[in-house]
């Protein structure tokens, strides 16, 4: 057995660096580690990388010098420091790494593109169908410049349960994946919501907190120490936005803009805030005895309702819950369709 | 460099001209030999906590006849002595730093001849030794890309390109996550 120590050494992370990202590599625990913490903090100095993952200064200069190779992290501004020289935080690379979402609401579906910060580039509505579903993730891929488009890390699919009828999802991940060449990822989209809120919106200082998303009917989704808690068999509640529709009597399914209308006028005021008070009873309910089991102080609301309405919800919400916070998610309307796009972001980075 | 870390630190300057990383010039004496040096060295000023390693360019002299990967096979042994005679404080190995120099400009006067082919490689160090870096999870920077070699002879450094790698040096090394105390061999 020759002195191993003097074979070549195996060049495992600058070879395949050439461009993009590093697709075929399995990327190491630390790697995804210092990727969460970035996620988490926004910002961090290579000395606290060190302190907070207690790797040693060398690992933790190794795994940023690849890191920054493959482009998923950039520089933050040089700080002066009160003695020695400047420190230089990390960032996350927002052009790092970009990935589309689709949400399969049976109200309709949509489909965003997401960067590596979270924030949606852009967000469409698609026809329901699955046709025009995979044109419009297309388009959307096609408007990216040839560079970005090496840094799709896939396609995330928020399916709720049962799948909608406008859609034949087994032909439409194919088809994705043919006319993409990405990966696609699936997931229930209640899931895919709180592992959005999890690593992008209001949840992500919190390791464990309750989601509640307002979709035709009420849901709701426990993540108990960052594990998002996925029960075989959904539950619902009522007084979602079907009940709205109906109490306003409206003849198709409601969309932020009409609703924003609808509930200004005189009319349907008392409507929507009977409805509201009916929905925060469901919602305190679940709430409390979901505190019975487990210990817990964060609510999350996820809703495809105007603004004011959700913060009116969360406000109702709070004053019924004492000791709790309450927040309406940091992924706005859009919160399933970006749960999506970050399946792939989770499955490849974190 | 030193004067960028502060008082906190103790630099030690264990530079020598000429110097390779393991062999024992036939020309210039067997007293250029890196890795004979580096033991004797590290021990005389132990405890360490950090040894940084610049070397490379004079295991390109045509004498040597070495490619890039091999001077960078000779900085990976360097690597595995440090960690051998451990040199740190008890308990911990020090830190080590590995610093490609800046690449040789092609003219080199009247060194062209001991220096014949060198110049390619010297722009192929960097990558070796990274790769090298990377493979014994030590730290790296590539030098070339704070500062050149001066036009006046090809490969030395001159005094602003000295300032610009102590300064980037100190703020690499200041990044490091640092128990409290400090000391330091630059060879």
């Amino acid at each position: 057995m020759p002195d191993m120590r003097f074979a070549p050494p195996a060049p495992v992370r600058i070879a395949d660096r050439a461009s993009g990202l590093n697709a075929g590599r399995v990327r190491s625990h630390n790697e995804r580690l210092i990727l969460s913490m970035l996620l988490r903090s926004g910002e961090l100095t290579r000395a606290q990388i060190g302190e907070r993952s207690e790797l040693s200064g060398q690992t933790v200069s190794v795994l940023i010098r690849s890191l920054q190779q493959e482009g998923l992290l950039s520089e933050g501004e040089r700080m002066k420091s009160r003695m020695g020289p400047p420190t230089v935080p990390l960032t996350l690379n927002p052009e790092g790494a970009f990935a589309v979402g689709v949400d399969l609401d049976p109200r309709g579906a949509s489909v965003a593109l997401v960067d590596f910060l979270g924030r949606a580039r852009a967000l469409v509505a698609s026809e329901p169908d699955t046709a025009s579903i995979v044109a419009a993730v297309a388009e959307r891929i096609d408007a990216l410049s040839a560079a970005r488009r090496k840094r799709l890390a896939g396609v995330g699919l928020a399916v709720p349960e049962p799948p909608p009828a406008y859609v034949d999802l087994a032909k439409l991940t194919q088809m994705l994946e043919r006319e993409t060449g990405l990966d696609v990822f699936v997931q229930d989209d209640i899931t895919a919501a709180a592992g959005g809120e999890s690593l992008y919106g209001e949840a992500k200082a919190h390791d464990t907190y309750l989601l509640f998303h307002i979709g035709d009917r009420v849901y709701s989704m426990l993540t108990l120490d960052r594990q998002t808690l996925r029960s075989p068999r959904r539950r619902s509640y009522p007084h979602g936005l079907l009940d709205l529709e109906e109490r306003l009597q409206l003849n198709g399914p409601l969309t932020v803009e009409s609703l924003s209308e609808r509930a200004a006028g005189d009319a349907a005021k008392d409507v929507v805030a009977d409805w509201i008070e009916d929905c925060v009873r469901v919602l305190t309910e679940r709430a409390k005895s979901a505190a019975e089991l487990i210990d817990f102080t964060h609510i999350v609301v996820s809703a495809t309702l105007p603004e004011p309405l959700l913060e009116r919800i969360c406000t109702r919400l709070e004053q019924d819950l004492p000791g709790f916070t309450v927040a309406a998610s940091g992924n706005g309307p859009a919160s399933k369709a970006i749960g999506a796009a970050t399946l792939p972001f989770i499955t490849r980075f974190v | 460099m030193a004067a960028e870390l502060g008082p906190g630190w103790d630099v030690i300057g264990e530079g020598l001209s000429g110097r390779t990383t393991v062999h024992d010039d036939p020309i210039e004496g067997a007293h250029k030999n890196g890795r004979t040096y580096l033991t004797p060295c590290i021990q005389s000023h132990a405890p360490l906590d950090l040894v940084i390693l610049m070397l490379g360019t004079n295991d390109l002299k045509r004498r040597f006849n070495q490619p890039a990967s091999e001077v960078a096979m000779g900085i990976g042994t360097l690597i595995h002595d440090i960690r051998d005679f451990n040199p740190g404080w008890p308990g911990r190995t020090p830190e080590i730093f590995v610093v490609a120099p800046p690449p040789m400009k092609d003219e080199l006067h009247e060194w062209n001849s001991v220096f014949a082919g060198a110049p390619s490689k010297s722009r192929e160090l960097a990558l070796e030794f990274e790769i090298m870096a990377d493979s014994l999870e030590v730290h790296f920077m590539d030098a070339g890309k704070i500062a050149q070699s001066d036009p006046r002879d090809g490969f030395h450094l001159g005094i602003e390109a000295h300032r610009a790698i102590g300064l980037a040096l100190a703020e690499v090394i200041s990044a490091i996550g640092w128990p409290p105390l400090k000391g330091v061999v630059h060879a």
